[in-house]
């Protein structure tokens, strides 16, 4: 779908995400992301994320990126969260099916012809 | 049996005996990690990188030992179909020590992702980004990885022959001692 499209469905304010950061407490779980923290834990604005456009999921430039959640920049590390290197290692099983499958390897599945999420 | 003059040198040995740990470990590493979506994957990736850069130069290292004093020679009385098996074996070892972490490198420069040794070295990519290069040299990791599997358990068994059964001097010359 375009922006256009989601625009006329949703409004716009969904384009304008704010990001903030939740400063734990000692003792506050940080390897389990389904039990939450107390609602008074002071949180940090760090930033808005604005959606701008949007690309062909094909032919865009995120189709050859790995979103591996733990690689990360310096100053920031992954949590205990068991959820992060599972992810992380499925991730890098499904980049190597979707290059190869780019790259034509054999036994990879040849690719689709019709762009996704349209029927 | 053996004869004194026909050993590896002390460092030689060492080095191998090194390395033989190490790329052993590497191996059980290389097939646990991506058989696992536990918090090992992200530990033993973690051990991976550093530890095949560390065989990529002991390895060339080695090179440069064998070329300063050349390794005894084999039995006389040894076959020649076993003598080109195990000069072919040595020369394979030799190459996929050198090839598998250069290629690994690449293929993590050519997936876009940072080739990191720890948390502060930062290695530099080798290779442009680019997708169908990752994916070659992704499985080419994997296949070369499993010719060097095959490759070290008939050096293990070429080990054990010349040791157990022929009992030439062959094993002993590694070794330090006679069996």
């Amino acid at each position: 779908m375009t922006l256009t499209t989601w625009t006329a469905i949703c409004g716009s304010a969904w384009r304008r995400l704010p990001c903030a950061g939740t400063l734990a407490r000692a003792g506050d779980p940080i390897d389990d992301a389904a039990r939450e923290w107390p609602a008074d834990r002071p949180t940090v604005d760090v930033g808005t994320l604005v959606l701008t456009g949007t690309e062909p999921q094909q032919s865009g430039p995120c189709r050859d990126i790995n979103y591996d959640p733990t690689v990360l920049p310096n100053g920031i590390q992954a949590s205990g969260d068991p959820l992060l290197p599972a992810r992380s290692a499925a991730y890098a099983d499904s980049y190597l099916r979707r290059t190869s499958e780019e790259a034509h390897f054999p036994g990879s599945p040849t690719a689709a012809t019709k762009p996704y999420g349209r029927s | 049996m053996s004869n004194p003059t026909q050993q590896f040198s002390p460092l030689a040995r060492l080095v191998h005996w090194l390395m033989a740990a190490m790329i052993l470990t590497m191996l059980f590493i290389g097939v646990g990690m991506v058989a696992t979506v536990s918090e090992w994957h992200t530990w033993l990736l973690r051990i991976h990188r550093p530890l095949g850069i560390a065989i990529l130069l002991l390895a060339i290292a080695r090179l440069a030992l064998r070329a300063r004093r050349p390794p005894p020679p084999l039995p006389a009385d040894l076959p020649a179909l076993q003598k080109l098996a195990a000069h072919a074996s040595h020369w394979l070892l030799y190459v996929l020590m050198i090839a598998l972490p250069l290629i690994g490198w690449a293929m993590l420069s050519a997936g876009g992702y940072p080739v990191m040794l720890g948390t502060a070295v930062h290695l530099p990519p080798i290779s442009p980004a680019s997708p169908l290069a990752f994916a070659i040299l992704r499985h080419l990791h994997t296949w070369l990885a499993m010719l060097l599997f095959v490759t070290f358990l008939a050096h293990l068994a070429a080990a054990l022959y010349h040791g157990l059964i022929r009992r030439d001097g062959v094993l002993a010359s590694m070794l330090g001692r006679p069996l």
